[in-house]
């Protein structure tokens, strides 16, 4: 597939740019006209993805995040998050539904569930002390299209 | 908000909580860890959470939390005298 646009960003690893990151996404998905459904998923996966990198991966330190989006010809978005924080051990165990590392703080261990449900395609590297990168795909509808809201 | 809500717990001791979404625009899942942290409060008084009039995209992430087995979720449509 070609890339038609893409953009990257980088930004401190601070909660107030759990904002910015959802605003830069909708911005930049706009070109390809998605439906409400479909920008809201993305929205809400890239910001839990962020909310990793910036409350798990930066939990003890500073650093910046990096979002990578890329359009592709096919109406596949591309999503890279990437910190270089403490990184996980377990990267499987992490994923669990429910499971965190930070219970005291009334997490509800559930960013990667919805990533996974809100997207298409999840994919989590991770190396402890070194960071975590995220990936995620997800095909928008064809333009034109009838698409009757699933009950 | 955390603070705030439970503050208010605090003060009054209700039999009920209610988490009214209707003007909420987005909610990822932290939102989810305060509601089953106020869920948790409510159940150490013997009380009740309702969330009301969450929009479709945030109920599918309350969903994906089963959120409907310690919360009720209401819909409801706004009475006359609250648009007067």
């Amino acid at each position: 597939m070609n890339v038609i646009n893409t953009v990257k960003l980088t930004f401190p690893g601070i909660s107030e740019n759990e904002r910015t990151a959802r605003a830069v996404v909708s911005a930049f998905l706009v070109q390809l006209d998605p439906t409400v459904e479909e920008l809201v998923d993305i929205r809400t996966a890239v910001s839990e993805a962020v909310t990793n990198a910036i409350v798990h991966g930066y939990r003890d330190t500073t650093g910046d995040v990096e979002l990578h989006i890329k359009l592709l010809s096919n109406r596949e978005i591309y999503l890279r998050i990437k910190d270089k924080g403490c990184g996980m051990e377990n990267v499987k165990q992490a994923m669990q539904p429910f499971y965190t590392t930070a219970p005291e703080e009334e997490r509800a261990g559930l960013g990667f569930a919805v990533m996974e449900s809100f997207m298409d395609k999840l994919h989590v590297k991770s190396r402890l002390g070194h960071g975590t990168t995220v990936i995620m795909r997800k095909k928008l509808k064809d333009l034109g299209k009838d698409s009757c809201p699933e009950n | 908000m955390r603070l705030e809500i439970d503050q208010q717990i605090e003060l009054t001791q209700p039999q009920t909580l209610i988490l009214d979404f209707s003007h909420v625009t987005f909610m990822d899942s932290s939102g989810i860890g305060l509601i089953m942290g106020r869920h948790r409060v409510m159940d150490a008084i013997g009380g009740e959470l309702v969330i009301r009039n969450p929009p479709p995209h945030i109920c599918r992430v309350m969903r994906i939390s089963g959120m409907e087995r310690i919360a009720q979720i209401q819909n409801q449509k706004p009475e006359k005298k609250d648009l007067l």
